[in-house]
């Protein structure tokens, strides 16, 4: 039986510094517990990604973390990445009509402890993430990006997100994007 | 080890034209859904600003220190 823990009415959220270690946090994914647990204070310590923690304040239970890198999307002219790269070897860097970027954020990990699943948690800092970069945007920014793993793709879907390429086989996750204009009246 | 994160691919052929042409087209939300995203932004916001009022708070009580956290030092030379 899931346990569940604080009130998400009450909760904090915290921006780490790079010398804040999570030490608790299970959101029943080894490989996520280890990067939130072990990984994710060195990444804020090189300026690769900023952390932030939903907190219960009665019981410090981490609740929800989620971290955020600049990102961008870019789109070729080229048919595939092979002829993309004979072009780059013959010619040089492609001109700006070869290739178009647009600014992003990468929503580099987001994970719920198990004992705070099933409480709209992850919807809300979803909410939050798309806001936050339409209503008080310091920069330019266009789109989300994630590299969403594979259960937890119904739940980006079910947010608005869609996949990026049409044929992606990798084992493990799927790259999502989610249109900011959307929210734009 | 945690998995790496995939960068996000230049995207080439028919991913290329339909993200360009997706982007072309308005998908609003729903004024229900619209109205919900900007509760919980609200809702998130003054829990962050909160939640960060009292980690100073916390911090200036502690030498620099919040104790809701394990403290980890870096060396200046420290590899990824």
């Amino acid at each position: 039986m899931v346990q569940t823990c604080g009130i998400p009415e009450r909760f904090k959220i915290v921006r780490l510094e790079p010398t804040n270690a999570i030490e608790n946090f299970d959101c029943g994914d080894r490989d996520l517990n280890d990067y939130i647990t072990n990984r994710a204070s060195l990444f804020d310590y090189h300026m690769l990604a900023v952390s932030y923690t939903c907190i219960d304040p009665d019981t410090k239970q981490i609740l929800a973390y989620f971290s955020l890198a600049n990102d961008k999307i870019a789109t070729s002219d080229f048919p595939n990445m092979t002829e993309f790269n004979r072009f780059r070897r013959k010619q040089g860097f492609p001109n700006e009509k070869r290739l178009k970027s647009y600014p992003a954020v990468k929503l580099c990990r987001l994970a719920v402890d198990i004992c705070a699943k099933n409480r709209k948690i992850g919807t809300k800092v979803l909410n939050y993430i798309k806001s936050m970069f339409v209503i008080k945007n310091k920069t330019g920014c266009r789109f989300i990006t994630v590299d969403a793993y594979l259960d937890a793709v119904p739940f980006y879907e079910k947010n608005g997100f869609r996949m990026m390429n049409l044929e992606d086989d990798d084992p493990h996750t799927r790259l999502m994007y989610f249109d900011l204009m959307d929210l734009v009246a | 080890m945690a998995r790496p994160v995939r960068e996000t691919p230049i995207l080439f052929g028919e991913d290329a034209r339909r993200f360009i042409a997706r982007m072309q087209e308005r998908h609003p939300e729903t004024p229900e859904a619209r109205a919900q995203r900007l509760r919980d932004y609200e809702f998130m916001q003054k829990a962050f600003e909160d939640g960060m009022r009292e980690k100073r708070a916390r911090e200036a009580a502690n030498g620099g220190v919040d104790p809701w956290f394990k403290h980890v030092e870096f060396p200046k030379d420290l590899k990824l």
